[in-house]
């Protein structure tokens, strides 16, 4: 398999060098005439409808303006630029670029030369100001920020705490966990990435918390990246998670500012990426596919009860249908008699084996979830009424499935629904693995398919973390964190060897012993 | 070593993980018949075994009947129980599953001869466990029994008398021992396993459970009645309820007491040759009604009470124990004791216990009676 994949990746690369051309504008710089740069630029940009040049006099000298429609706001470029430019200046001679400079009013001004920088900037939505007689342009601030206004994650939904969510913009994205994390030790490492799409990628870390090898890790796998196009962070997350075949994710994803504020201060790495509201973060533990930031916000009576039902839930969502199918099918002395009776009595003159069934009934409501997903929201009702009716009523009343199976079914589809959302296809993948194990060798199997996952787990990583810690390798000290919540006064420490710094509270001896005190 | 070769040696060493893990059986269950209740009988003629088992019969799901359960009873001969059992295939169209068998009967004939045939399968084959509770079918058949419960609270018979023996702390009037505390009794040094008789009941009952069989090693030796049997649940300390009957001698009434709690402890002793069984049983008593209303509240008609019921315990004690050494067989497990705290002194008995030593052991019982309160009233409601 990975002799195969290596394979592939060689020949990929070979094909993308050969086609690869000599880049012949990295070298092309402005020339004197205005002319000249103007055609230069409408050529490079192959002459497309959207660029558009305005022509300036400014007293007497000829300037032009170069943007792309709608990626530069208009009205900036008019409020900016335009309107300063306009008006008649008495000091006739002195008109310079650099005078220019102090003329609009554009809260960002750079200078550049080079060709290449200059149509990077244009795509980028700015303002391109080209003066008769310079061999450097002025690139004005004029992008356009028109985004989705700030939402609750509809994938993130919490009781208590902030309802704020990413949204597509990377430069607001980042400022909104800047403003959760006043710290000049806030760290911003900024990349593009990507041979045509050219996507803003930001590295966010706590300078001081963040390990240096972690934040040189994910610089070092990111720019060893070589696609033509990155559109959402997942195109990230498949070249840069540790474990690419394993089914479970090793890089978290949020969209909400603060989970990333949190992790950051627990020592981990953001990764954003332009154009998405999904952020990554890195190192990803086992463990945090049970953290939820309501778990912090809530006292921790609540946050331990719930984190322990959404293991059981996991659980339950993994193995119930495969137990069902080797304990009534190998064991059945394992179940009391009126139970077994029930069930007994339920699948009398069902047609097919327990093990068609779940799948059968499974199958189903993977279909009905993705129907769910996918269909029109006027049309959402009927999904569910022929999901419940038809299928859970009709096939249970004709005979075809057993009812223990609809519950079996039902209560695995609400258990999936309680774990972190991106383990849905894992979910699904380990359920299957477990019922054939289950079908094949009874309980015997179930085990033998647990034992593969814990060997699977304990053996992969993530940006040098074990997956499984604190569980394995054992880490006592993280446990405040894992299974119950502990009360935040008595969370003096980081979780163990994620952090450089792993003191959270110094104060925390004389806390504890003032508690003990009273 | 190539590749391929590196490949099939995996998948051999994947298989052979799978071979060596012993039988078990993939089966659906309506491929399966649960026997619940099982009967054992010799037949009149040779000594062919009649087999009757108790299966649940349901209708089918998703019909108008779904979910309905019906009582079948069916049985089989054969020359052991293994091919008895082996024989309902030729007639039921489904395996017989044996994990949840609740209740075994065996006839008297049948124990008469010694149960180790069954003992012997039951705690041999994989299937069957030593969960079920062991009755013995006092002058009657075993399948009569099974085939004669119409199933007054429950569907099915076995669960009946499954529920019976569960409430045996309500009266105290039978021992309910299960296979397993049968084998485990058979095996042990200076003990003799007991089992529940049922017997066959008149009128609307469908059976009744009563007294104690008493075995000896395999073999049902004796029987114990209603009072000796409560007597011998008192020395083994096996009673967690029941009633009191007691006489009041000034004036002449009938005070029933309702055991709350009952513990018992056993010593014994050796005394110049003489074995001495000194059982210490603590009782904790209820009022539970009068016949006529007398004062109970004083001090000295208390005391009274205590005296009449710890009398009355003795009593039962005494003829359990007669009983026993009558019938010579050491279901009480003095022997044990001895084994296990005088050793040396058990070798010397050990051959000759049960029919030598065990009849001549004395009892010597301590008995406190303790009454606690006599329910919401504290003075018998007045007549007029």
């Amino acid at each position: 398999m990975k002799k195969l994949m290596k394979q592939l990746k060689n020949t990929a690369y070979k094909k993308m060098f050969s086609s690869q051309e000599e880049d012949s504008k990295e070298e092309l710089t402005l020339k004197a005439s205005l002319a000249n740069n103007r055609h230069l630029i409408k050529n490079s940009l192959g002459n497309s409808s959207d660029i558009i040049i305005r022509d300036l006099l400014v007293n007497g000298v000829q300037c032009s303006l170069v943007y792309i429609d709608d990626l530069a706001d208009k009205s900036k470029v008019q409020e900016y630029i335009v309107e300063p430019l306009i008006k008649d200046f008495n000091d006739r001679d002195r008109i310079s670029l650099n005078w220019l400079s102090n003329k609009v009013a554009s809260p960002e001004v750079r200078f550049e030369a080079k060709l290449k920088e200059i149509l990077a900037y244009i795509n980028a939505g700015q303002t391109v100001l080209l003066l008769e007689g310079e061999t450097v342009a002025l690139i004005l601030d004029t992008i356009n920020e028109q985004y989705r206004s700030v939402t609750t994650p509809p994938t993130e939904l919490v009781v208590r705490g902030s309802h704020e969510g990413f949204i597509e913009s990377i430069s607001k994205n980042v400022s909104m966990v800047r403003k959760r994390l006043k710290t000049p030790n806030f760290r911003v490492i900024d990349q593009q990435l990507g041979l045509y799409t050219n996507t803003s990628i930001s590295i966010c870390y706590i300078d001081g918390i963040a390990k240096d090898e972690v934040v040189e890790e994910v610089k070092k796998r990111l720019g060893q990246i070589d696609l033509d196009g990155i559109l959402e962070s997942g195109y990230l997350e498949e070249f840069i998670s540790d474990a690419p075949f394993s089914p479970f994710p090793t890089i978290g994803i949020t969209q909400k500012p603060d989970i990333v504020a949190a992790k950051l201060l627990e020592g981990r790495v953001a990764i954003f990426c332009d154009g998405t509201p999904v952020v990554m973060t890195a190192p990803f533990l086992f463990i945090e596919n049970f953290q939820t930031p309501d778990d912090y916000y809530n006292r921790p009576y609540f946050s331990s009860i719930f984190r322990l039902i959404r293991m059981l839930s996991i659980l339950i969502s993994f193995m119930l249908p495969s137990l069902y199918v080797a304990v009534v099918n190998y064991h059945p002395d394992f179940l009391p008699t009126n139970f077994l009776m029930t069930i007994a009595s339920a699948s009398e003159g069902v047609p097919f084996p327990k093990f068609i069934e779940v799948i059968f009934m499974g199958l189903i409501f993977e279909i009905l979830r993705e129907a769910g997903l996918r269909i029109p929201t006027p049309m959402g009702q009927t999904v569910s009424i022929v999901g419940a009716l038809v299928l859970g009523e009709a096939a249970v009343g004709a005979g075809l499935v057993g009812q223990p199976v609809i519950i079996v079914t039902a209560l695995v589809a609400i258990s999936s629904f309680a774990v972190n959302f991106a383990l849905t296809s894992t979910l699904i993948i380990m359920r299957l693995a477990f019922l054939i194990g289950g079908a094949v060798l009874g309980l015997f199997g179930v085990t033998l398919v647990l034992l593969g996952l814990i060997i699977h787990l304990a053996s992969i990583r993530s940006f040098g973390m074990n997956f499984l810690s604190p569980l394995a390798p054992l880490a006592v000290s993280s446990w405040k964190d894992s299974f119950l919540r502990l009360p935040w006064w008595l969370m003096g420490t980081r979780p163990a060897r994620l952090s450089e710094n792993p003191v959270r509270q110094k104060k925390i001896k004389q806390l504890k012993q003032v508690s003990s005190d009273e | 070593m190539n590749k391929f070769l590196k490949a099939i040696s995996m998948l051999l060493i994947i298989i052979l993980v799978f071979i060596p893990t012993g039988c078990w059986d993939n089966k659906e269950l309506e491929e399966r018949a649960f026997v619940l209740g099982v009967a054992v009988d010799r037949l009149k003629a040779g000594d062919d075994i009649l087999l009757t088992v108790e299966v649940p019969k349901f209708a089918a799901a998703g019909g108008k009947q779904a979910g309905q359960v019906e009582p079948m009873i069916t049985s089989h001969t054969g020359p052991t129980i293994f091919n008895a059992i082996r024989h309902f295939t030729l007639s039921l169209g489904k395996k017989l599953f044996w994990g949840n068998v609740a209740i075994v009967i065996v006839s008297q004939d049948f124990a008469n001869k010694g149960i180790f045939p069954l003992i012997d399968f039951f705690a041999r084959d994989p299937e069957l466990r030593l969960s079920p509770f062991l009755l013995v079918a006092k002058a009657t058949n075993a399948n009569d029994i099974l085939k004669g419960i119409k199933g007054q609270t429950e569907t099915m018979a076995s669960e009946q008398i499954l529920g019976t023996l569960k409430t045996q702390n309500a009266t105290g009037e039978f021992a309910a021992d299960s296979l397993h505390d049968f084998v485990e009794k058979l095996q042990a040094p200076g003990i003799q396993p007991v089992v529940a008789v049922i017997e066959q009941a008149s009128g609307d009952k469908d059976y009744i459970v009563k007294g104690i069989a008493v075995f000896k090693d395999d073999r049902v030796a004796g029987w114990l009645e209603v009072k000796e049997a409560k007597g011998y649940n008192w020395l083994t300390d096996n009673i967690k309820g029941g009633l009191i009957k007691v006489d009041y001698e000034e004036p002449k009434a009938v005070v029933v007491m309702e055991i709350v709690r009952s513990s018992t402890k056993t010593k014994v002793e050796l005394v110049n040759e003489q074995i001495l069984f000194k059982p210490t049983i603590k009782v904790a008593v209820n009022i539970a009604a009068l016949d006529r209303a007398i004062d109970i509240t004083s001090s000295e008609s208390k005391e009274i009470l205590k005296k009449a019921t710890e009398e009355e315990i003795r009593e039962h004690l005494e003829d359990a124990f007669s009983k026993l050494q009558k019938i010579k067989s050491d279901a009480i497990g003095i022997g044990e004791y001895i084994y296990r705290n005088n050793p040396t002194y058990w070798k010397t008995v050990e051959a000759d216990w049960d029919v030598e030593y065990f009849p001549l052991v004395k009892l010597e019982p301590e008995i406190k009676v303790s009454i606690r309160h006599s329910g919401f009233l504290l003075k018998p409601t007045k007549l007029r």
